[in-house]
């Protein structure tokens, strides 16, 4: 019904009242939000209970809109800001239990079937080691980095949506792609 | 640009435009063209991809698979409780955090700077008003119960308030005066006398050295048993 609408009108929508303009908001945009919130957080349960939490603050500030940013910047605004929440309670526990949660998402990964189980063992060690790298990165060059990589939105698109310039935009796609290889360097995988 | 290589071979290039497929085809055959030929750039280049491969083997990995979670809006919810709601959304605002920080840090720096103000004002009337409570209390009091007072009345007290302004008062005998306030508090006579040294300095405020209550205060003092037992 809304479908081809553009944001901002869905906006106005739902503003007055139309609970089907904010759904369709929320059709478009969950999916790129659930994927920040997976590259910042790293763990599903974690991602989805941001990205709920993002969109019923979305929508209980509507009146705050007030179209001077773009509908996509807003809502990635607000996803940051309940990530960092999030991290920063993480922060405050103990270390071990940060170590259990890597443990628990190590479940979620998908092996394939052709791989041996010394190979799977190996691929599973190293995508904690990226998601812990990447974790680690500045809050603005991991904020890029998963942009680009789990939203998969171009640089111009990260560029409208963070509304800085272009160049900025891959200047910190490249520090952190260069901070992480360095950080994935200094904790070589072993091979089981 | 700011993401050009930290290339000493003067070559200015856009890597990460080229890795991720968003460099113009002539910029990437120059590209290409370069890299076949400078080591230092080539390094450069391969440090980067090996980054983005293992973002990419872990966003496939772990996300790609995942289905999108169910997210449900409680519209009726929003609505009615819409002002807690808007408070927890003012939280996921941004900049509440600098917001809420800047606040907090004013109002320190405002407490500290009236708590210190007001205090040091404070203590001045303390110190120039705690003689007047030593003399203008007991006087009022010992009106009443006191049968020695008639006994030593010709003489002129000089311990009688002058700075109170009352002129109907009648002046006391020393003695009554001291006894009865050896039986109300344990003040010194010296207060009295401090005042009469001191006649001049105008007392403005009524002393509040404590709230203890005088009239109240029943308990038998050592005072009253040296006087009753003649010692």
């Amino acid at each position: 019904m809304h479908s081809s609408e553009p944001d901002e009108k869905l906006v106005e929508l739902a503003k007055a009242g139309d609970q089907a303009a904010f759904s369709e908001i929320l059709r478009r945009w969950e999916r790129k939000i659930f994927a920040l919130c997976f590259g910042m957080l790293g763990r599903e349960d974690e991602a989805s209970d941001a990205a709920q939490e993002t969109f019923i603050a979305a929508y209980r500030n509507l009146k705050n809109f007030r179209g001077e940013a773009r509908v996509s910047s807003w809502l990635h605004r607000i996803a940051v800001n309940q990530c960092l929440t999030i991290k920063r309670r993480q922060k405050s526990r103990a270390e071990d239990l940060i170590d259990e949660d890597d443990g628990m998402q190590d479940k979620f990964f998908v092996a394939s079937p052709l791989s041996s189980p010394g190979r799977t063992a190996e691929k599973v060690e190293r995508m904690k080691l990226v998601r812990q790298a990447v974790r680690a990165l500045p809050a603005d060059l991991h904020q890029v980095i998963v942009m680009k990589e789990f939203e998969e939105m171009t640089f111009q698109e990260i560029s409208e949506t963070l509304e800085i310039p272009l160049s900025t935009v891959k200047s910190r796609l490249y520090t952190a792609l260069k901070q992480l290889k360095l950080r994935l360097e200094r904790t070589p995988v072993e091979v089981v | 640009m700011g993401n050009e290589f930290d290339n000493k071979c003067g070559f200015m290039s856009d890597p990460v435009s080229y890795l991720y497929g968003e460099m113009p085809a002539e910029e990437r055959t120059a590209f290409e063209d370069h890299l076949s030929g400078c080591d230092e750039c080539t390094d450069e280049f391969a440090a980067i991809s090996f980054s983005r491969l293992s973002v990419m083997e872990w966003q496939r990995g772990e996300f790609a698979h995942l289905p999108t979670p169910e997210i449900v809006i409680p519209y009726e919810a929003a609505r009615s409780n819409s002002w807690i709601g808007s408070i927890r959304g003012m939280f996921a605002l941004p900049g509440f955090g600098p917001a809420m920080a800047a606040a907090v840090v004013l109002l320190i720096v405002g407490g500290m700077y009236f708590g210190f103000y007001s205090g040091a004002g404070k203590e001045q009337p303390v110190a120039v008003s705690a003689p007047k409570q030593n003399v203008a209390e007991p006087i009022v009091n010992s009106v009443e119960p006191r049968p020695i007072a008639p006994a030593a009345e010709p003489e002129p007290a000089p311990v009688t308030i002058s700075q109170e302004g009352s002129p109907e008062r009648s002046p006391r005998p020393v003695r009554a005066k001291i006894t009865q306030r050896a039986q109300k508090v344990n003040r010194p006579l010296t207060a009295d006398l401090d005042e009469k040294a001191k006649p001049a300095v105008p007392v403005q405020k009524a002393p509040v050295l404590s709230n203890f209550d005088d009239d109240e205060d029943n308990s038998l003092r050592l005072a009253d048993l040296i006087e009753d037992g003649g010692v």
